[in-house]
């Protein structure tokens, strides 16, 4: 199965990370579409076929919250699946997210083979054909 | 509620080395004052605050040049070729970034919640290292035969 995913992060490195490692571990992307914050990124969920979005938190202009409550609030977008990659590390926290309808969080560092194993987790079958 | 003075160097020791590691594949080994004493060329320092159960911040103070090196592992850059100071920048931002929440739950465990700033950075001239260099809280390290200095400034709310 190839799906396109949106990886939103105001560091412009870790969006670049992020990009790189799913090349690095296989996974069958179709389209990879990056924004550095909330509000652009709903612009390109509202444009363009998004299958996953990996969202950091902590961003200027739309946090990642703020982007998760927009999308849940839509009928277009509440159902694409959404995976948290942040320095979160309360579990308080990740409670929250989860009942936001998140389906996953990435804590960072992380090792291509953890983004590799939570995306599969969340999208199933991922390998490149 | 946690106490910040007598967590935080432990915190930083078991966190900052590997955060680097596995971000940058950069090694910290652990350093002092004599080795850090001269400012290096374009030193600059990050910050970022954190509130919630501690409210307080983290500093780093580092090279420009070493935040290029960093850059250039984690965006995997050829040999020859330069980062941009911004993604010199970024790399820096985002190192302190992760540092900071991991330092966090290491010192105050995964149930309280914490709110990050947004990474800041800017020059610091020879006197600012000094003092911050000198402060019974900094933890000294030498990254790629270059100082880095963490100091994490907290209190309790």
């Amino acid at each position: 199965m190839s799906f396109s995913v949106l990886i939103v992060d105001d560091s412009e490195t870790v969006r670049s990370i992020i990009a790189k490692t799913l090349r690095l571990v296989n996974i069958s992307l179709a389209e990879t579409y990056a924004a550095e914050n909330g509000e652009v990124a709903l612009r390109i969920l509202q444009e363009k076929r998004v299958d996953l979005v990996l969202t950091d938190i902590n961003m200027p202009v739309m946090t990642g919250v703020e982007l998760i409550q927009r999308m849940q609030e839509s009928e277009a977008m509440k159902g694409i699946p959404v995976v948290v990659i942040s320095t979160e590390g309360s579990s308080t926290r990740i409670d929250e997210f989860q009942a936001m309808g998140v389906r996953a969080h990435l804590r960072k560092p992380f090792t291509p083979e953890r983004l590799r194993e939570t995306i599969e987790e969340v999208m199933g079958d991922i390998n490149e054909q | 509620m946690i106490s910040m003075s007598s967590k935080a160097s432990d915190a930083i020791a078991s966190v900052f080395p590997r955060v680097l590691e596995e971000q940058t594949f950069l090694f910290a080994d652990p350093s002092d004052l004599n080795f850090a004493a001269g400012p290096p060329r374009e030193a600059v320092c990050v910050s970022i605050t954190f509130s919630g159960a501690n409210a307080g911040k983290l500093e780093m103070g580092i090279s420009a040049t070493l935040g290029r090196e960093i850059a250039r592992n984690l965006l995997e850059i050829e040999p020859g070729e330069e980062p941009s100071d911004s993604a010199a920048q970024d790399a820096l931002r985002e190192l302190l970034n992760v540092t900071c929440g991991n330092i966090l739950t290491e010192m105050a465990g995964d149930k309280p919640v914490f709110n990050l700033s947004l990474p800041q950075i800017e020059p610091i001239d020879a006197k600012a290292w000094k003092k911050l260099i000198s402060d019974p809280g900094a933890s000294i390290y030498e990254v790629e035969n270059q100082p880095v200095v963490l100091r994490l400034i907290g209190h309790d709310t």
